[in-house]
């Protein structure tokens, strides 16, 4: 008895099968959104924690001026520390003749014969360092990819204010670099002009003059032992050394940008699925509701040859279900394929030895699972009406529509002037009020989707022209190794091709206010400078501070500081002495977390005159290159920055990442706008299918017929733009406050443009639904639809 | 009669579904005089809706000819049809297929829209008899009225011809009565071509013309020398 109904619901299936593949895509975005973020999460985090396990990534990190290598022994004794490593750390410029901006390197030493250590390398290429160790170095796999250097290479490094040819003995990885950003300020990992050069101890040592010394311990952990103790006791110990404050895993850069990654990842695996799968539920529940009110007959008729009512609800659900599945299983292969891709992509942003992609048949039998639970959702109020029919009733025929007069009608003088089509459409909307809400529901997602897509472009350009036009000003940015008097800016003034130059001193302290605390960089300015641009929230420029500090918004913020309030300061070099500061006010900027104060106030904190350690100038645009090289050569010189390229790559490195979101996005949009539309509309045509049949037999042409149910659409999808904006920017504010961390923030730009070209896609949309209806209309066959009564 | 309305000769029209080929008409030969009242007789699946269907240019022969006055509409473009039905075809069946979401007077106003030479939709509302009822959704109407209604939407494009499959066909004896009587107004008032399908022998006195069909041939044609009134007939 069931197969027939099953024979039943196949050919059901395929006699809406325009409607059934909607909804299954509909079901497949979700799924796919749900497998692609959920494996691409477990992949990520799968392999990060492989990798620091494999390496012995360390758990706190404690810079320090110099200190005897033997005090790791004190540090060990510490509770809960299980292991420490004295490494020497220092920042050098590396000079490639083929390039003509300067690239970066962090010198870290390795013990001089292999051993488990914390912090390991992984090798990619060539070897460890040989017995003697001198002059060889390991550098950074994909700088050597990008620099076409391998094994037995040379590059020239300038050190501690020498120039050496060190030879390359092996490329490699490290997990403190998995995201490879020189320091914090930056948001992008630049491998191609920043990279580490792994050296032996015993070799670094004697460079930096550094015999049984270190400037920075290592240490890794008890799973148990409590960071924040552990941290205090490094402090304790270190500081008769100079130390930077010890600061624990979750506040390594590369680490905080990964791990916000991951955990970004795991907040929207939920949301959006659940928005999709929503969606199709809704959309199911009336296509279902629609096809038991048109077989009513059928189910009486089954039901008087003694089907029971569980049989027929099961073959309303089972229609549901394999819809779902269907979906299901598209969003699953495509899901995987996403995640692929998805993986490789962070590739390009995140190094790790091997990113593993694995197919996780948990996740998709959960995806899977869910579908089918949605689907189910969407055909049970069908199921429960198909089941409580009573035969008799649904013999009789169905009480024909009824229409009411609808408000639009009151104005008696618009109402005269609209044809009756447009009085059909408006009096169809009034009366299927369900389906039209369902309509512009959706139309307003899909506008809102594209949207926000178009907004995360938007507000990206917004900050690099935010930090060109108001913040940087400069076109070369000069980074000395260490503290120079007024002689080092004259120098550089001196240089052809410059313009102007600006001192600026920037040291690293602790801001201290009662128990909250933060380590930053405070930034000395020059009180008449003109290259760096401060400005308040409604972005009118503000005076440089002259006694005082500026901080940033999030930065006073997280340290509960408000205008007048005074902090302590605990400056971080030199004697390292405390001061307190009166905070002048606060600017607003959307990169990092810092303080400004005047280049006079922090040159007497280290107890100089004028102190400087980084000058910004202005060049002739033709002599950019030519100056930038001769920067480099200077000695004590660590970094010159060209601000154009920065923000070219900034910008490329962004755009290719931020395509592939488009794509989906758009498509995601795509699907969501298209399903509702095409499938409320092809309820519509099979409810009124007598109707059009007899405008088309009384000369109606195909197009004015079509009108009826094209321009309901467009009016509905003009509705439903409205709230689409309006939903879309909330979204906007919504990623703006999420993404309001100390590290990064959305500036939220309303673009016109990009409202308008939200439009323009959902009308887009529309009107390729619309086009689908069309051909159905043209195939409407006269005859049979109205030879009888259904 | 010296003036054909239409002219079909030799005309045939199979369904074919898969292997089965089904002849719902064989080489059928017709006349029909404009102004005449031409009464379809026959059992059900003789071919009566098939030959109504392509005169009224919702369908196409297999085979054969159908000329409206000089115009062949075998193998014209669906445009052309479209064009040909909305100058000069109404049609009544025996459902009323009124728009729902329209009421009785927009449901005439509708056809008056798009007709070259409209009649005044009111006036057509007053002639079946609704002028009261104008306002009012299909919904709210008897099925007589709807019938009215759809009468008075076929006759407002001043059409032609005026093709009806049992437009009384789902209606009582009394409302079927007054249906006919509107039809035969519009046929002798207004000049209208009328062309009514029946199962319904009685109803044949008030055509001019009378023809039977069985299994898609027209066997059989008579002549009314006196055509009775729907007041006249009964059944
Ligand atoms: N679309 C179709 N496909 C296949 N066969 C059809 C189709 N339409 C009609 N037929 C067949 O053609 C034949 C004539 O049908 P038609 O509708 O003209 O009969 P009719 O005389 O109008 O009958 P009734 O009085 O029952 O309305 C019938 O045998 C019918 O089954
Ligand atoms: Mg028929």
């Amino acid at each position: 008895m069931v197969r027939s109904l099953d024979k039943v619901l196949l050919r059901e299936i395929f006699r809406m099968k325009g409607q059934a593949i909607a909804i299954a895509l509909i079901i497949a975005c979700g799924i796919s959104s749900f497998v692609t973020i959920l494996i691409a999460y477990r992949g990520l985090k799968g392999t990060r924690d492989a990798y620091y396990r494999e390496n012995r990534m360390a758990d706190v990190f404690a810079p320090v001026k110099k200190a005897p290598r033997s005090i790791a022994r004190d540090l060990r004794q510490i509770e809960g520390v299980r292991q420490v490593r004295p490494r020497i750390i220092f920042d050098v410029t590396i000079d490639l003749p083929q390039i003509s901006e300067p690239c970066f390197g962090r010198v870290s030493s390795l013990p001089d014969r292999r051993e488990k250590v914390i912090n390991d390398v992984h090798l990619v290429s060539g070897r460890y360092f040989t017995d003697d160790g001198n002059r060889e170095v390991i550098i950074g796999d994909r700088f050597a990819v990008e620099h076409g250097l391998s094994p037995g290479d040379s590059v020239e490094v300038i050190m501690n204010n020498r120039k050496e040819a060190l030879r390359i003995v092996g490329t490699a990885l490290s997990p403190e670099f998995v995201y490879m950003i020189r320091g914090a300020g930056d948001i992008l990992p630049d491998p191609v002009h920043f990279t580490v050069l792994w050296m032996s101890t015993s070799f670094a040592e004697s460079v930096f003059d550094f015999e049984d010394s270190a400037n920075e311990f290592v240490a890794v952990l008890d799973p148990e032992a409590r960071v924040r103790d552990v941290l205090d006791n490094f402090d304790r110990i270190l500081d008769r050394f100079g130390g930077f404050v010890a600061y624990g895993r979750k506040d390594q850069l590369s680490h905080r940008f990964l791990s916000d990654e991951i955990e970004g990842l795991k907040g929207s695996a939920t949301v959006t699925p659940a928005i999709f799968l929503g969606v199709a539920a809704f959309v199911l529940h009336m296509l279902l509701g629609r096809l038991v009110r048109t077989q009513r007959t059928r189910i009486a008729v089954f039901r008087a040859f003694g089907y029971t009512t569980r049989a027929i609800s099961m073959h309303y659900l089972k229609l549901a279900m394999l819809m779902g599945l269907v979906g299901a299983i598209i969003g699953s292969v495509v899901g995987l394929w996403f995640a692929r891709h998805m993986l490789e992509m962070y590739t390009e942003f995140y190094q790790f030895p091997i990113l593993r992609f694995s197919v996780d048949p948990l996740v998709v039998a959960t995806g899977v699972l869910v579908s089918l639970l949605f689907a189910a959702l969407g055909a049970v109020a069908a199921a429960r009406k198909a089941a409580r029919l009573r035969p008799a009733e649904g013999l009789r025929p169905e009480a024909p529509g009824v229409f009411r007069r609808t408000a639009v009608e009151r104005w008696r003088w618009l109402w005269t002037r609209l044809g009756f089509v447009w009085r059909m459409v408006f009096r169809n909307i009034v009366r299927t009020r369900r389906r039209a809400a369902l309509t512009i529901g959706g139309v307003a997602l899909s506008t809102s989707i594209i949207f926000l897509s178009l907004f995360s472009g938007d507000s990206m350009d917004e900050l690099l022209d935010y930090e060109a036009r108001y913040v940087d000003h400069h076109d070369l940015k000069v980074t000395f190794n260490s503290e120079r008097g007024l002689p080092a800016l004259y120098e550089i003034c001196a240089l052809p091709g410059v313009r102007s130059a600006e001192p600026e001193l920037v040291l690293g302290v602790k801001l201290v206010n009662g128990y909250r605390a933060k380590r930053i960089g405070i930034f000395g300015l020059d009180q008449e400078g003109v290259l760096r641009g401060l400005l308040d929230k409604d972005r009118g420029p503000i005076e440089k501070p002259v006694s005082g500090l500026l901080l940033t918004r999030k930065l006073a913020e997280l340290l509960h500081l408000a205008r007048g309030d005074e902090v302590e300061v605990h400056v971080l070099e030199g004697r390292r002495q405390v001061f307190t500061a009166t905070v002048e006010g606060t600017v607003d900027e959307y990169l990092g977390a810092s303080a400004y104060a005047s280049i006079k106030t922090l040159s007497r904190w280290v107890g100089e005159e004028t102190a400087l350690n980084s000058v910004r100038l202005l060049a002739n645009p033709e002599r950019r290159n030519e100056l930038a090289t001769e920067l480099k050569n200077l000695p004590a010189v660590e970094g010159v920055s060209i601000r154009e390229q920065a923000s070219k790559v900034f910008r490329e490195t962004l755009a290719a990442s931020m395509a592939i979101m488009y794509t989906v996005l758009m498509l995601f949009a795509g699907v969501i706008a298209f399903g509702v539309i095409y499938n409320s509309t092809r309820i519509a045509l099979a409810e009124r299918e007598r109707t059009f049949a007899s405008m088309r037999v009384l000369g109606f042409t195909r197009k004015e017929v079509g009108a009826v149910l094209t321009n309901e659409n467009y009016l509905l999808t003009i509705i439903g733009l409205v709230p689409g904006i309006g939903l879309g920017i909330l979204f906007c504010f919504w990623l703006s406050t999420v993404y309001d961390t100390d590290l990064f923030r959305f500036p939220m730009v309303i673009r016109v443009e990009s409202i308008l070209i939200s439009i323009v896609v959902v009308l887009f949309f529309t009107l390729v639904a619309n086009l689908a209806i069309r051909r159905r209309i043209r195939r409407l066959d006269l005859v049979e639809a109205l030879k009888s009564r259904e | 009669m010296a003036d054909p309305l239409f002219t079909v000769r030799d005309v045939s029209r199979i369904y074919t579904m898969g292997e089965v080929e089904v002849h719902a008409l064989r080489h059928v030969d017709l006349i029909v005089q404009r102004g005449e009242c031409l009464v379809i007789l026959g059992p059900s699946g003789s071919g009566k809706s098939t030959l109504l269907h392509l005169l009224g240019g919702m369908d196409e022969p297999t085979s054969g000819s159908v000329r409206f006055r000089d115009q062949e509409l075998a193998g014209a473009t669906g445009d052309e049809l479209t064009e040909f039905r909305r100058k000069h075809v109404g049609f009544v069946f025996q459902f009323y297929n009124l728009v729902p979401s329209l009421t009785a007077i927009e449901n005439v106003e509708m056809a008056t829209e798009i007709a070259p030479h409209p009649r005044d939709a009111l006036e057509m509302i007053g002639l079946v008899g609704l002028g009261e009822r104008g306002d009012h959704f299909p919904s709210q109407l008897s099925g007589g009225e709807q019938q009215r209604v759809a009468i008075a939407r076929a006759v407002a494009k001043d059409p032609d011809v005026l093709l009806c499959d049992e437009p009384t066909g789902a209606l009582d004896y009394h409302t079927g009565k007054t249906v006919l009587s509107v039809l035969e107004t519009v046929n002798r008032e207004i000049g209208t071509t009328l062309i009514l399908i029946t199962h319904n022998a009685a109803i044949a006195g008030i055509g001019d013309r009378v023809i039977r069909m069985r299994s898609g041939r027209i066997v059989e044609m008579t002549e009314n020398t006196h055509p009775l009134s729907p007041e006249e007939i009964e059944w």
